[in-house]
């Protein structure tokens, strides 16, 4: 059996490594700019298939079959981003007799896409964020009351901000309903607006499935993504701070009901916002291995990766479904991006002139960096993703701290001072963030132990 | 021009695929170049005057379509823009032409053989 993925970076490495576990045969496919990258020293095969751009390379669907065809390769791993959520894609490789490792293209169709996926929701009984669609008329008063408020008029038409009004008094619901439609009119050409429960200051957890063409769903536990830049992960970690077992459980539930009624199979997550009351509500499907899966690895022991090409070759789930549905310890992974935190995230691709890995019990780096690569301007900047594993969260987070120590990447600037900020806040120590947190720690003025920090990771 | 400005405009262009810039002051003017696929190939023949042609995708080589004769034979003379060959791919077959008039000095890839992008397929010398 011979593998081909279709990705780069840290995740080609990821699944080279699974094909070798396994005993199976990689192919690495690469940009011109990627000649020097990791993954196509790993693979067992490696073929250019474009130049750096990657609409021309990696997101190119007749350039990787073309590579799968001439190398002889019998499945695709599409790892994530690119053409991992791509049905045409899955379907082109279905067509083939190419295993697509990842959902069918009719599941991708019905669960990767938020309108479809919500229709999906409803008729499974999973919770959505109350609402309404199109409604600008003499009902509304009555429908928002029936949603409560506060309130959220969004442009259906939307996004980016543009058209949407934060609604907390049903006296100026009129007035905010014109506003926003004005606006939505003047942005998308189409003033259609629809409102939405406001949830206040919510947490971002989802959970993990893996699905089988036998029919077993399992749900692992949950990750809480709330530490995000504009909708970007920064940490994930398992389990949530704040959920209680019952919670888990229900979401659990949720996932698997939703993956059932989507056809699904293989591996893929759900989506939801967690608001204070711990009411839970469906977000999206991400019909694809996840950036942060090593997470849900750590507090379960499971392999995804192996998960997913033992289910694409139509085997068995390797578990009971139920097996792996409480974690087992705490783990934290922190994204290291070529991100300057200080210039607003601005990416700062270049020459990593010199590094140092961390180690010790509990840290795990997946990683496709050696020292004098240079990271390429073309692509998404994750250089590593640090994951920490411990068997509380206080440990965790002191392991946390010593290997973002430890490690130094010199030449670029990268998230891992940021990390270091965040690892000291009270907020986060206490595991009482919501998704603004990041925001406004960004804009709280430095102090003392800060500048130290920063020189620090200056020199680092 | 300052340093600053030398490594503004540097910084710039990494987020661009342009391998050359010209700027002239006196005369005004500005040269840009996008990199090509035979820069791949190029590059492993230092300053030969020999041109690589490059693969311009990754897939089976053949030297004219089924039927057709096949032009592009080492030793002969071919013009710019003649067809040398196609690469099948999923997407269909891409063509390969010469980029100028020469002689085919080497023919680096035989019939029905598995190409990647920017692989040397020929050799040219300038006539």
């Amino acid at each position: 059996m011979k593998i081909l993925i279709a990705n780069r970076g840290e995740i080609a490495v990821r699944v080279i490594r699974a094909c070798r576990q396994l005993g199976l045969k990689s192919v690495a496919v690469y940009s011109q700019a990627d000649r020097e990258s990791i993954h196509v020293a790993l693979a067992d095969e490696a073929v250019c298939i474009g130049p750096a751009p990657a609409r021309e390379s990696y997101l190119r669907i007749p350039a990787v079959l073309s590579a799968a065809r001439v190398t002889k390769a019998e499945a695709i791993h599409p790892g994530y981003g690119f053409l991992s959520e791509n049905a045409d894609f899955a379907a082109a490789c279905a067509e083939r007799k190419i295993l697509f490792i990842g959902p069918p293209a009719d599941a991708i169709r019905k669960l990767g896409y938020k309108s479809t996926a919500k229709a999906v929701a409803r008729e499974a009984d999973v919770p959505i964020v109350p609402g309404t669609r199109n409604c600008v008329d003499a009902e509304t008063l009555s429908q928002a009351r029936a949603i409560g408020f506060p309130v959220m008029v969004k442009a259906a038409a939307g996004g980016g901000g543009k058209g949407m009004r934060l609604v907390r008094d049903p006296e100026r619901l009129k007035h905010e309903l014109e506003a926003a439609s004005r606006e939505a009119q003047a942005a998308f050409g189409d003033g259609a607006v629809y409102i939405e429960k406001f949830i206040d200051r919510p947490r971002h957890v989802e959970v993990q499935i893996l699905a089988d063409t036998h029919g077993n769903v399992a749900a692992l536990p949950e990750r809480d993504c709330t530490v995000q830049r504009r909708h970007q992960k920064l940490i994930e970690e398992s389990p949530s701070s704040a959920i209680t077992p019952k919670t888990r459980r229900a979401m659990q539930e949720a996932a698997v009901r939703l993956a059932r009624a989507g056809r699904y199979v293989n591996a893929g997550t759900v989506e939801f916002l967690l608001d204070r009351g711990e009411n839970f509500y469906f977000i999206e499907v991400n019909t694809r291995l996840q950036v942060e899966h090593p997470v849900t690895e750590s507090v379960t022991g499971l392999d995804l990766v192996a998960e997913q090409i033992r289910i694409a070759l139509g085997e068995k789930l390797s578990f009971d479904s139920k097996r792996f549905s409480q974690p087992n310890g705490h783990a934290i992974e922190f994204r290291i991006n070529a991100e300057d935190p200080d210039r607003s995230f601005a990416p700062c691709p270049g020459t990593i002139e010199g590094l140092r890995l961390p180690g010790g019990p509990g840290v795990r780096v997946d990683t496709h960096l050696y020292a004098d690569y240079t990271v390429p301007s073309y692509y998404d900047s994750l250089l590593a993703k640090l994951i920490i594993s411990a068997q509380d969260r206080p440990t965790a987070l002191a392991r946390g701290r010593g290997a973002l120590g430890e490690l130094r990447i010199d030449g670029i600037s990268t998230t891992a001072s940021f990390h270091r900020k965040v690892l000291d806040h009270p907020d986060f120590i206490s595991g009482t963030v919501d998704t603004s947190f990041v925001d406004r720690l960004l804009q709280e003025p430095p102090n003392a132990k800060d500048k130290n920090e920063r020189q620090h990771s200056r020199t680092a | 021009m300052t340093t600053e400005q030398l490594e503004q405009i540097l910084h710039w262009m990494k987020s661009t695929d342009l391998v050359e810039l010209s700027y002239k002051r006196g005369g005004k003017g500005f040269e840009f170049r996008l990199d090509s696929a035979a820069a791949f190939g190029a590059a492993a023949f230092g300053a030969s005057s020999l041109v690589s042609i490059a693969s311009p995708a990754v897939g089976f080589f053949r030297f004219s379509p089924a039927g057709a004769p096949r032009k592009a034979v080492e030793g002969r003379a071919v013009e710019a823009g003649q067809k040398l060959g196609l690469v099948e791919t999923e997407g269909g077959p891409e063509e390969v032409t010469a980029p100028r008039a020469g002689r085919l000095v080497k023919v680096l890839i035989h019939e029905e053989g598995a190409v990647e992008y920017g692989q040397p397929l020929f050799l040219l010398s300038a006539a």
